[in-house]
């Protein structure tokens, strides 16, 4: 017969298909966490993002945003060191370390969005749930990114 | 008693012609024509059923595909429609059993396998996804049906690149398949490419106007087409993060350069692309009448 497809494969005809949805629990809108990033700087945005990230089912996203989301909290320790040390008006260093937590915010962000661009494709192909909302844990996470961000400045520029 | 039959068929070729159109109240028109007769004829209630799915009325769709399999239990084509049914309302257990009761009957119906391989994939089995659409593949190589299919799943698996030449490929052999413009207009939208992008959402829509996702498309479009989006063509392709990035660059390198003035002036234009950036797409959208998960 032409096109045929040879003896049926039996395992190929057996019922698999779990009532769940496929994306459980459901992933947040990726574009959303730039309010998170700008408002709570580098930790919060990494945390929501790292979340995302294992809710769209991108582990290996997941992992980059955890290892650049500590560089860039590294890199941010050392400016505030940096500030610390050199930014002899304690005004002045308290606003250079704010922008820098926002900017560092928004940069990691940005960065975050484009390795999430891919798996939430997928999801937005798949759906079967719609996507879940990050109020409560962008909320949360925000109060944790700030009480770190501001452990570190203190720690770092009281040091000196 | 043939006279009733020549109506029947009459209605019958009238209800599909208006199925292939994409006018499914036309299809009902047609087999309320039909006389008695419809009710023995399995044929009559797939239309029916078939023209209540494009409206996407899931209850009258069920009953009806349910009706006809009560005179045929192993009508293929019916169990395809039921199974399309139970996954549009959610329940994919029971569209599942649909699909392989239908592939009980005909193992080789390329339809019925490329659909069943689309829902395993949903369900995250994309070994067994690809098996089954390769198997579509293997009966009808050239089904639009199939080839959508085909490249979903390799998008899915991640191999993009694939589920690119698929769709092409696909739009190759059959140019007046919507789905088929549709994907593809998906795929160059991801790449930035709005013009052409939107050129086959419109096409998408202006192929199969009864389809509700893909008139969502065309609306989708023609809000991207609109001349006031046109500047955010250039952000959405660049990307608004690289902007940003550009942006602090050439500031921070003009204020080191001492020239201040054109710092200023540079962060004012940049102020007024963030703020209608932010204003005029929402108006836009509520002007096509487009949700936010819309775009």
């Amino acid at each position: 017969m032409a096109g045929s497809t040879g003896r049926p494969d039996p395992e190929l005809f057996r019922p698999t298909v779990t009532g769940t949805p496929a994306y459980d629990p459901a992933p947040w809108r990726p574009d959303s966490n730039f309010y998170v990033a700008f408002f709570g700087g580098i930790v919060p945005a990494t945390i929501i993002a790292f979340l995302n990230a294992l809710r769209l089912h991108a582990p290996e996203a997941a992992r980059r945003v955890l290892v650049a989301g500590v560089a860039a909290l590294a890199l941010f320790a050392l400016g505030a060191y940096l500030i610390g040390t050199n930014v002899e008006d304690a005004e002045a260093a308290r606003r250079y370390s704010r922008l820098g937590v926002r900017a560092g915010g928004v940069l990691v962000h940005f960065l975050f969005l484009s390795w999430l661009k891919g798996p939430w494709r997928r999801f937005e192909i798949v759906r079967g749930t719609e996507p879940a909302p990050m109020w409560g844990p962008g909320f949360g996470a925000w109060l944790v990114g700030i009480l770190v961000q501001a452990a570190v400045t203190v720690a770092l520029m009281e040091q000196v | 008693m043939s006279e009733t039959f020549e109506r029947l068929d009459r209605s019958l070729a009238q209800a599909r012609h208006w199925l292939s159109m994409g006018r499914p109240e036309k299809v009902l028109d047609a087999l309320a024509d039909a006389g008695p007769a419809a009710t023995t004829s399995p044929d009559a209630f797939l239309l029916r059923a078939a023209a209540h799915t494009q409206l996407r009325r899931w209850e009258e769709a069920r009953q009806a595909a349910e009706d006809g399999l009560a005179l045929d239990p192993r009508d293929h084509r019916l169990l395809e429609v039921l199974g399309i049914v139970h996954w549009n309302r959610g329940d994919r257990p029971a569209a599942e059993k649909a699909f392989l009761a239908g592939l009980q009957s005909v193992p080789e119906d390329a339809h019925l396998l490329a659909r069943y391989a689309m829902l395993v994939a949903e369900d995250g089995q994309l070994d067994k996804a690809g098996k089954l659409a390769s198997k579509a593949a293997a009966v009808r190589p050239q089904d639009p049906l199939v080839a959508e299919v085909r490249s979903k799943i390799a998008y899915l698996a991640g191999d993009t690149k694939a589920a690119r030449e698929i769709s092409a490929a696909g739009l190759a052999h059959a140019p007046e398949d919507p789905h088929l413009h549709a994907l593809t207009g998906s795929y160059l939208l991801e790449d930035g490419s709005i013009g052409r992008a939107t050129k086959h959402h419109l096409t998408s829509a202006s192929i199969d106007p009864g389809d509700e996702n893909l008139r969502d498309l065309g609306r989708q479009a023609k809000y991207l087409r609109n001349p006031l989006l046109r500047p955010m063509w250039f952000i959405e392709k660049v990307g608004p993060g690289k902007i940003w990035l550009a942006w602090i660059a050439i500031f921070f390198g003009l204020r080191a350069a001492g020239l201040v003035t054109i710092a200023a002036m540079l962060s004012l234009c940049y102020l007024v692309v963030v703020v209608y950036s932010w204003v005029v797409p929402p108006l836009l959208r509520r002007y096509y009448k487009l949700g936010k998960d819309d775009l």
